[in-house]
C-alpha cells in the first residue's frame, strides 16, 4: 500500500507541475536520501562486526584480510575526526597516496582482463563469432593511430570507405547505435513493466512476500 | 600437451605479462602521438571554441580516482582549452569525490595561468541527490550550493553576478564515470532547460551514448583516452593522453596478436583432429 | 464616394499603425505554460534600435517597478523566473538614449504566473503509460480466468537449478552478487527477486549462500528476501543473517571485496544479477579463473558483452526482468509478461509508422521530433 501511494504521487507529480504537488515529491525525495544516509550507519556496523567475527573465529586465511579491513576502517574514520576533518593532513594523505592508488589500480586491471577475455572469447567458432571477431578486429585497430597508419593512403581518395577510423566510426555511429537502442527500450519497457507490478502489488517477493 | 595445445590454452598470466610489458615500456619512453579527431569529439571542441570570450562554462565532474586514468586528462584538457579562450568555469560535483579532483586540476593550472578563484572559476563542492540537484540548480544554484566548496556565500563571488540558474551557463560539461552522470544532465539541463551539453565518459560507456549524439541531445563526447588524446590534440597541447596513446597502441596490437595466435591455432588443431578421425 | 473615401482612409491609417508598430517593434509578456508557476516569458523585437540605443525592461509589481534586464540586443527572449503565484506582473520596455533620454516606451500585461494543472507537453508519455498500464494490466486478469501463456525457454534461468546442484555436490558455497546500485533501482529489485528464488533452492539442498552487497538498504531488503526464502523452505535455522553482509559503498572496493571472496572460498557457482558498470569484467574474469559456473544478467547495454564474453549464461536486458515470472510460472506473472510484449510490439509498430511518416511526410516527422523533445 505504501508503495503504490509513494509511487502514485511520483507519478502525479511528473504530470501535475503545481507547487503544491513538487513540494511533496520534493520531500519524499528528501526523506529518501536521509534514510540511506542513516542506513549506511547500518553497513559499517554490519561490516566491523562482521569482520571482527571472522577475524577472530574464521578461517584461519581470511583473518588476515579481516583485520586489515578493520585497522583501514578505523584508521581512516579516525584520520577523518581529527582537526580540519577531511582536510586534514592525515586525511588527504589517505586520499592522494592509498585510496586514488588503489583505485586506480584495480580499475586499471581491465586492461588485463579484457586482453585475457578477449583470447579467450573471440573465436571464430560460427558465423556470427566471426562477424564479431572481424568487427571486433576493425574497431580495435581504428581505435589507435595503428589503422591510421596503416589506411591513411585511402583518406581523401574515392577508397575513403576503406580508412579504418571512418569505417569505426560507422561501426559505432549506425550498427552499434541501433543494438544498443534496441537493448535500451527493451530494458526500459522491462523496467516499466517491473515498477507497475511493484505497484500494484503483484511483485512481493523484494519485501519477501510470495 | 603439443606446443599447439599450450598456445590455444595460454595461461593468462603470460598473457597479463606481455600486456603489462606492452603498457610500461612505450610509456617509459613519452612518445606523445596525435591522433585522427572524429567528428563526435571535434563538436565538442567546436561547441566551446564558438562561444565568446568570457563565457562561463558548468563542468561537472562525476567520476572518482579509480576512472582518473581515462577521466582526469580530459578533464584537463577542456579546462585548458577555456583558459585558452578565457572562459570562466563553474566546477560542482555529482560524485563525493569529483570536486577535490577538480581542486587538484586548479591548485596547479591557477598559479600557472594567472587564475583569480571567485573572478574565472569557482568550486562549489559536492552535493548528494544527482538529479534532483540538477534539476535544483534550475530554479537557482544557491537552492542547492548557498555556498563554494571553502563556505563562502555565493554573493561574494564575482562569477555569479552574471549567473543564478542553469540556464545562465553558456555551456555544460559532465566527465562523468556512471550513475549519476552525462545521461541527467542530458535529460535536464539540455532537455528542460536548453543548455548545451557535452562531456567525457570511460571507453567502456562510450558506445552507449552515441543514440544521444546522433539524436541532438549530446553537442558531443570524448571516449576514453583516446577521446582525451583527440581533444589534445585539437588545442594542440600534449599531455596525459597523447603520451598514453603509444601505450594504447601497442596493447591494441598485442590484443589483435593474441585473437589472431588464438584463432590459428583453434583452426589447426580443429584440422589435425578431422584429419585424424577420417583416418 | 463618400463611404469608399472614408474606408480607403481606415485601411490606410490601420496599414500605417501596423507598419509604424512593426518599425517601432513588438514586445510581448506570457506566463510560461505547463511550468509550476512564477515565470512569465518576455519577447522583444525592435528593429529600429540603433547602436547608441540601449534597451531597459522593467518589472511593474504592486506599484512599484524595477529594472531587471538590460541590452543591445535588436530581439531577444528572457524568462523573470520566481514571480509570486497568483501576482499581477506588468512589463515596461523602455529604449534609453546615449544622454538617458527615453525614446520609446511599450508595455505588455498585466500577466498572472500561475501554474498549470497539467503539463500537456507530457500528454503524450501519459498516453504511452495508459496503453503499457492496460495491456499488462488486461493480460493479468486473463491470466486469471485460466488463459495459459506459454514461455520460451531461457537458458540462464534454465541452469540455475543446475548451477546450485553443482556447488552442493563439491560442497562449495554459492556466490550472488545483487549489482553495485540501491534498492531504487529497478534492476537491483529484479536482482533481489531472482535471490529469493536462488535462497529457495539453496535452503532445500542446504549450500551455503553467499551474498555480499555494495549498500545498506539492499542488505536489508536482501535479508528479509532470504530469510522469507528459508522459512518457506522449511529450513529457518540454516538461515542467518551475516549470509548477507555488507562490504563498501565503492564502487572498486566493493569490487576488491568481491573478488577477495571469490579467490579465497571459491564458489563453485556465481550469480552477479543487477546492475553493474566497469566492474562487470573484473567480476566475471575473476570467477572465470577459479572454474566457477556464471550466471550474470544486466540491463546496462555496454556491460553485456563482458559477461557474454566470460559468464556461463547471461540474462540480456528484459530477460533479468522476466526472470521472476519464470522461475515461479505464477500465472498472473505470466500474463504481466505477456503484456509487456504486447507493449513492446505496440511501441515496434508505432516506431515503423513514424520513421515512414518521416521519410515521406517530412513536415509530420518534424513535429513528432518537435513533440517528443519537447517532454522535457
Amino acid at each position: 500500500m505504501i508503495t503504490a501511494f509513494v509511487a502514485v504521487i511520483m507519478i502525479v507529480a511528473y504530470f501535475v507541475p503545481k507547487p503544491e504537488v513538487s513540494v511533496i515529491r520534493d520531500d519524499l525525495q528528501q526523506w529518501f536520501l536521509i534514510v540511506v544516509t542513516f542506513t549506511m550507519v547500518l553497513g559499517l556496523l554490519n561490516l566491523l562486526f562482521v569482520s571482527l567475527h571472522k577475524a577472530r573465529k574464521g578461517r584461519k586465511e581470511d583473518r588476515f584480510y579481516n583485520w586489515v579491513t578493520i585497522v583501514s576502517l578505523l584508521g581512516t574514520m579516525a584520520a577523518g575526526f581529527l582537526k580540519g576533518g577531511i582536510n586534514s593532513p592525515a586525511f588527504d594523505f589517505i586520499f592522494n597516496y592509498i585510496y586514488i592508488p588503489l583505485s586506480a589500480t584495480i580499475f586499471s586491471l581491465l586492461a588485463f582482463y579484457v586482453a585475457s577475455a578477449s583470447f579467450r572469447a573471440f573465436r571464430a567458432k560460427s558465423v556470427m563469432a566471426t562477424i564479431l571477431l572481424i568487427t571486433a578486429f576493425i574497431v580495435m585497430m581504428g581505435r589507435v593511430p595503428l589503422g591510421d597508419w596503416v589506411t591513411g593512403w585511402a583518406q581523401g581518395t574515392s577508397l575513403d570507405f576503406l580508412y579504418l577510423p571512418n569505417i569505426t566510426n560507422w561501426i559505432m555511429e549506425v550498427m552499434n547505435m541501433a543494438g544498443q537502442r534496441a537493448v535500451l527500450m527493451g530494458a526500459a519497457l522491462g523496467l516499466i513493466a517491473t515498477g507497475i507490478k511493484i505497484i500494484l502489488g503483484i511483485e512481493r517477493s523484494y519485501l519477501g512476500g510470495e | 600437451m603439443s606446443f599447439l595445445e599450450k598456445l590455444d590454452r595460454l595461461d593468462r598470466r603470460i598473457i597479463f605479462l606481455i600486456i603489462g610489458v606492452a603498457v610500461f615500456v612505450p610509456l617509459l619512453f613519452r612518445v606523445p602521438i596525435k591522433v585522427v579527431q572524429s567528428p563526435i569529439v571535434q563538436d565538442i571542441y567546436e561547441g566551446i571554441q564558438a562561444l565568446p570570450e568570457g563565457s562561463i562554462i558548468l563542468l561537472s565532474f562525476d567520476y572518482d580516482p579509480s576512472t582518473l586514468a581515462e577521466l582526469q586528462p580530459m578533464s584537463e584538457a577542456v579546462i585548458k582549452h577555456c583558459i585558452q579562450k578565457k572562459h570562466k568555469m563553474v566546477f560542482i560535483g555529482l560524485w563525493p569525490q569529483g570536486p577535490k579532483l577538480a581542486q587538484g586540476i586548479m591548485d596547479e593550472m591557477a598559479p600557472r595561468y594567472n587564475l583569480q578563484y571567485g573572478v574565472d572559476y569557482v568550486n562549489l563542492g559536492y552535493k548528494t541527490g544527482g538529479l534532483v540537484v540538477i534539476s535544483s540548480l534550475g530554479s537557482a544554484i544557491s537552492d542547492p550550493f548557498p555556498t563554494d566548496m571553502n563556505g563562502t556565500p555565493l554573493r561574494e563571488l564575482p562569477i555569479f553576478n552574471e549567473v543564478k540558474t542553469l540556464r545562465d551557463f553558456d555551456y555544460v560539461v559532465s566527465m562523468s564515470a556512471g550513475d549519476p552522470g552525462i545521461k541527467h544532465w542530458v535529460m535536464i539541463a539540455k532537455d528542460r532547460f536548453k543548455v548545451p551539453v557535452g562531456g567525457g565518459v570511460t571507453a567502456v560507456s562510450a558506445p552507449a551514448f552515441y543514440a544521444y549524439y546522433n539524436s541532438g541531445q549530446l553537442e558531443g563526447l570524448m571516449g576514453g583516452l583516446r577521446g582525451a588524446a583527440e581533444y589534445e590534440t585539437l588545442i594542440d597541447t600534449p599531455g596525459t593522453a597523447s603520451y598514453g596513446m603509444s601505450a594504447q597502441n601497442w596493447a591494441h596490437l598485442m590484443i589483435i596478436l593474441f585473437i589472431i595466435i588464438g584463432n590459428s591455432t583453434m583452426l589447426i588443431l580443429k584440422r589435425r583432429k578431422e584429419k585424424s578421425r577420417v583416418r | 464616394m463618400k463611404r469608399l473615401l472614408f474606408t480607403v482612409i481606415l485601411i490606410s491609417a490601420a496599414f500605417f499603425s501596423l507598419s509604424a508598430q512593426e518599425s517601432e517593434g513588438t514586445f510581448t509578456a506570457e506566463d510560461v505554460k505547463y511550468d509550476s508557476g512564477g515565470s512569465v516569458d518576455l519577447a522583444w523585437n525592435l528593429p529600429g534600435l540603433e547602436e547608441s540605443q540601449t534597451l531597459e525592461i522593467y518589472r511593474v509589481f504592486n506599484g512599484g517597478e524595477g529594472k531587471i534586464i538590460q541590452s543591445k540586443d535588436l530581439s531577444g527572449r528572457f524568462s523573470d523566473r520566481n514571480l509570486k503565484l497568483k501576482g499581477s506582473y506588468s512589463y515596461v520596455l523602455r529604449v534609453v538614449n546615449e544622454d538617458g533620454t527615453v525614446a520609446k516606451e511599450i508595455s505588455a500585461g498585466p500577466v498572472i504566473p500561475g501554474a498549470s494543472l497539467f503539463s500537456m507537453k507530457r500528454a503524450i508519455v501519459l498516453a504511452a503509460l495508459i496503453i503499457i498500464f492496460y495491456l499488462i494490466t488486461h493480460y493479468i486478469r486473463a491470466s486469471r480466468r485460466g488463459i495459459e501463456f506459454p514461455i520460451r525457454k531461457i537458458p540462464a534461468l534454465e541452469s540455475v537449478d543446475e548451477a546450485i546442484g553443482r556447488a552442493t555436490e563439491m560442497g562449495k558455497p554459492i556466490l550472488f552478487v545483487p549489482g553495485i546500485m540501491d534498492i531504487d533501482d529497478v534492476q537491483t529489485v529484479a536482482g533481489i527477486i531472482i535471490l529469493g528464488e536462488v535462497a529457495s533452492k539453496t535452503a532445500a539442498y542446504d549450500a551455503t549462500l553467499n551474498v555480499p552487497v555494495s549498500r545498506s538498504m539492499v542488505m536489508s531488503t536482501a535479508r528479509e528476501t532470504v530469510k522469507e526464502s528459508y522459512l518457506k523452505a522449511g529450513r529457518p535455522d540454516a538461515f542467518h543473517e551475516n549470509m548477507i553482509h555488507y562490504l563498501t559503498d565503492d564502487q572498486f572496493g566493493y569490487v576488491s571485496g568481491v573478488d577477495g571472496i571469490m579467490a579465497r572460498e571459491k564458489p563453485a557457482a556465481i550469480f552477479m544479477l543487477g546492475t553493474f558498470y566497469a566492474e562487470s569484467l573484473i567480476l566475471a574474469e575473476t570467477g572465470n579463473s577459479i572454474g566457477a559456473i556464471q550466471i550474470a544478467g544486466t540491463a546496462m547495454p555496454s556491460q553485456l558483452p563482458f559477461f557474454i564474453a566470460a559468464c556461463d549464461y547471461t540474462l540480456i536486458g528484459e530477460e533479468l526482468y522476466a526472470a521472476s515470472a519464470y522461475l515461479s510460472r505464477q500465472p498472473h506473472m505470466l500474463g504481466a509478461l505477456k503484456g509487456q510484449d504486447m507493449a513492446k510490439l505496440f511501441i515496434m509498430i508505432i516506431l515503423i509508422i513514424g520513421t515512414i511518416l518521416t521519410l515521406l511526410f517530412p513536415p509530420v516527422g518534424a513535429w513528432i521530433i518537435n513533440v517528443f523533445s519537447n517532454i522535457g
